[in-house]
């Protein structure tokens, strides 16, 4: 009885998720594999303020159709402010305004950046001119009338550049080298002599190129690289050369590349500005997007299939959609816990342990994840022991450790930074309260079953922890997951028929060899 | 079913495997209401009382920190006693003393215990980390229980005692357990205790196993640990099936300890008994469990259904225990 009700609802779930998806395949053509070359993108940006009560006037600056990308799409939330865009001089901008905003308030921007080739766009732009006071002609006026520090310095570098170089890319090089040395006196005169604004290798080195008479400029952007609800506003420089900006690091000079940075400011304008507010604080996200194949098949779903676009996960906004990515992967995590445990019989401690230290290794990579993952378990373990001879109370010795954990982190991350290892965004999203769990579990095992057991178990979840990392980090299965939603339902009818598995796990053959040869005996 | 070699060999060996345990016997025979009564230790001494059945004499039960004075007068009137969780599972937490000092109490290995460690340890229990589920939990203080002479070479530091699986109220299996020198005077099979198959109909043990591999002697006594008579064997049998039949759960697991004074006496019930006692007998339990599962109805009678543990442990037919009219089950 019990069989035939989960038979027919297996059955029903599997037939539906088949059905949606070979619909959505065939008739919708809705991509299968994902096209990891895409070349659209969409960026969204959060601005978060207080207003003091008074009018507020805020000018968000917005990237240009000007460069490597077109800018479609543009769409703003912004609950109680007029919304107007502005071009002017120094960029576009947004200009959001409202008569009197008192308390928080948050603004939204996103957009679409279609890459477009350059190539073919046919309206030839003016060369720009190099601002400087001073080029080579002031310059040499200049030193004849007086020959300050500064204008030997900097006449003397630019000529060692000249000397060494060969054309004109390979005197920026050389220029970027010249300019990065710090030790160079004539590096430090242009630090102490040089405009007030001058503050780093690359404000030098627009500065230097500027009075070279190459036109150079500074540059504050995002540079499309992952998925991420945190990308940071990133620095370089431009400059021109042969009829074009080049994107460069701005202390090698080195070119980017162009098809990944979006520009939104230049030459050190504000990215937000305006009055009638303080705290404001700007946080950008950037997804890769779908396909043009995905589009299509989400605009042929709006004509045919209107309830396929808004159940689609695509429609939402990318803060969420991004979320969805990890969030639709637990699902299958969670499959491979019951398979885990179920039927092969591997020891973990707690059930879903292994899937949550996945989710984690996600954050940090596979290697780091482990070291880390040891390394404060084996520091939680050893403090734990001496907890317990200060004969805390259960509770209070569970917040200790807890609190000691979160120091251990802290110290790791601090420590990570100092080296130069990138570990600190990754471990904040250690789940902290897991890990003591697992110390207080571990130690426990460890007193009443002895090292070997705990050790085994420690082992157990680590192991099942490392199918898990790398199914969730699979970008197969990321867009199986975000494109074809309808597909977990597979994975649930599969969890309930495991639900109903009486058969043995693997671990039991092993368990029960003897017995198991012994009926080979006697039959 | 199609299977690799090792799985069907497996099956065909009848092992019950954890996942069938679960299902077909655990789920399908113990209501869920029903494992309070076997899981608080001190519901299931008032059962066991009511099912006409010896357990060991509660002394006190303390609830809340505040309670701990009372361990002093219990040991200051019996001195010798057992220390508890009575939600615990798998042993964890049990202390044994034997005697009071001044600064503490005496284990059995003739240490002192100090009363602050003690009132740590007690607070322990409370706050329920040796119990399942989580949150707080009651410490029961019991009479310790002698284990009968015929163990003086077989159980070192501590109480051996018979766990015998009761399905349906007939007992269909037995194992004795015996502590050593490596599982620290505690009887349980993980921690390093002798596990020994027992033939169900004479009470005579088979085999030994240790961390499932099979040993003849105990190690710390080079004491052969197969074909003990194990005493009071009947006493055993009847108080096991009386208990399985009276607590309402169809699949359970009966520890008894065989008290040098008061006989065959229950330690605790487990609503989850563990599947090694198979290696221990080297014989599978689904063959056993499966007649009696057949059977539509289990007779009142204790004598009755020991006679079906016989014939059932011996491998007859049980069609000669059908009341009239009655078929066997199909599933």
């Amino acid at each position: 009885m019990k069989r035939t009700q989960l038979l027919i609802i297996v059955g029903a779930l599997i037939a539906a998720a088949l059905g949606i998806f070979s619909y959505k395949v065939t008739r919708l053509g809705f991509p299968v594999v994902p096209n990891l070359d895409s070349d659209t993108w969409t960026i969204e940006a959060k601005v978060s303020f207080r207003g003091r009560g008074d009018p507020v006037t805020l000018r968000l600056a917005l990237p240009n159709s000007e460069g490597q990308f077109t800018v479609v799409d543009e769409t703003f939330v912004a609950s109680g402010f007029g919304v107007e865009t502005d071009t002017t001089e120094t960029g576009r901008q947004a200009v959001f305004e409202r008569r009197a905003q008192d308390g928080s308030a948050v603004l939204f921007y996103s957009a679409k950046l279609i890459a477009v080739d350059q190539r073919y766009s046919n309206d030839a732009r003016p060369t720009p001119e190099a601002i400087s006071d001073y080029r080579r002609s002031e310059r040499r006026r200049a030193i004849q009338e007086n020959a300050t520090p500064l204008l030997v310095a900097l006449d003397s570098i630019l000529t060692e550049a000249l000397e060494k170089s060969a054309g004109e890319r390979s005197f920026i090089t050389q220029l970027a080298r010249l300019s990065a040395d710090e030790s160079d006196d004539r590096i430090s005169t242009i630090i102490e002599g040089g405009p007030p604004e001058i503050s780093n290798a690359s404000d030098r080195l627009v500065f230097l190129l500027n009075a070279a008479g190459t036109p150079a400029r500074h540059v504050q952007g995002i540079i499309l690289d992952t998925d991420t609800r945190q990308a940071p506003l990133t620095t370089w420089v431009e400059y021109w050369l042969g009829e074009t900006w080049v994107s460069a690091n701005g202390t090698t000079a080195e070119p980017l590349n162009d098809a990944r940075t979006l520009p939104i400011v230049y030459d050190r304008q504000p990215i937000v500005d305006g009055d009638g507010f303080n705290r404001v604080g700007v946080s950008w996200s950037v997804a890769r997007n779908f396909e043009s194949q995905l589009s299509r098949a989400m605009e042929r779903g709006s004509e045919f299939a209107p309830w396929v676009n808004a159940t689609s996960l695509l429609s939402l906004p990318i803060d969420l959609q991004l979320v969805f990515r990890v969030l639709l992967l637990i699902p299958l995590g969670a499959l491979i816990i019951v398979i885990l445990k179920q039927v092969i019989g591997m020891p973990a401690f707690g059930t879903f342990m292994p899937v949550l230290i996945a989710l984690a290794f996600r954050e940090t990579q596979l290697f780091t994840g482990i070291m880390l993952f040891t390394g404060i378990v084996a520091v939680g373990l050893l403090l734990r022991a001496y907890f317990n001879q200060l004969q805390l109370l259960l509770v209070p010795r569970l917040a200790a450790v807890l609190i000691i954990v979160t120091f251990v982190m802290m110290f790791i991350a601090l420590a990570g930074e100092a080296m130069g290892i990138q570990t600190g965004l990754s471990i904040s999203l250690f789940p902290l309260v897991i890990i003591t769990m697992t110390i207080e579990r571990m130690s426990l095992t460890w007193e009443e079953d002895g090292a070997k057991e705990a050790l085994k178990k420690a082992l157990g979840s680590l192991a099942g922890a490392i199918p898990a990392y790398y199914i969730l980090t699979s970008e197969y299965i990321e867009h199986f997951a975000i494109v074809f939603p309808e597909l977990l339902l597979i994975v649930l009818a599969a969890v309930l028929m495991l639900g109903r598995y009486t058969g043995y796990k693997v671990t039991e053959y092993f368990r029960f060899k003897v017995l198991a040869n012994a009926s080979d005996k006697t039959s | 079913m199609i299977g690799f070699g090792p799985i069907s060999k497996l099956a065909k060996s009848g092992v019950l495997g954890m996942n069938s345990r679960n299902l077909d016997f655990i789920a399908a025979y113990n209501p869920r209401r029903f494992y309070p009564l076997v899981d608080d230790k001190v519901i299931t001494k008032k059962l066991a009382i009511e099912a006409g059945v010896t357990v060991p004499e509660l002394y006190g039960v303390i609830r809340y920190g505040g309670e701990m004075h009372l361990l002093e007068k219990i040991a200051e009137k019996h001195r010798s006693f057992v220390v508890k969780p009575a939600n615990g599972s798998g042993g964890g937490g049990i202390m044994v003393f034997n005697g009071v000092a001044k600064t503490g109490l005496r284990r059995m290995n003739g240490q002192i215990m100090l009363w602050s460690d003690i009132r740590y340890h007690l607070n322990n229990m409370l706050s329920g980390m040796f119990s399942m589920g989580d949150g707080s939990d009651q410490v029961m203080i019991e009479e310790r229980l002698v284990p009968h002479s015929a163990f003086s070479k077989l159980a070192f530091g501590g109480v051996p005692d018979v766990r015998v699986i009761v399905f349906r109220g007939i007992p269909v299996m037995a194992m004795l357990r015996l502590p050593t020198a490596e599982s620290d005077g505690k009887a349980n099979l993980h921690q390093g205790g002798i596990g020994a198959g027992i033939d169900l109909v004479t009470g005579v043990t088979t085999r030994g196993v240790q961390h499932n591999d099979s040993v003849d002697v105990h190690p710390d006594f080079e004491t052969p640990v197969r074909d003990f008579q194990v005493p009071s064997w009947d006493e055993i049998l009847e108080l096991a099936s009386r208990l399985g039949h009276h607590i309402g759960l169809g699949y359970v697991g009966v520890d008894i300890v065989i008290c040098e004074h008061k006989g065959p006496t229950l330690l605790e019930l487990n609503a989850r008994p563990g599947i090694a006692i198979q290696t221990a007998n080297l014989r599978g339990l689904r063959p056993l469990l499966v007649p009696i599962h057949k059977l539509p109805s289990v007779s009142e009678d204790v004598h009755e259904r020991i006679e079906i543990a016989h014939a059932n442990w011996n491998g007859e037919s049980l069609e000669r225990f059908l009341a009239p009219g009655e078929e066997m089950r199909r599933h």
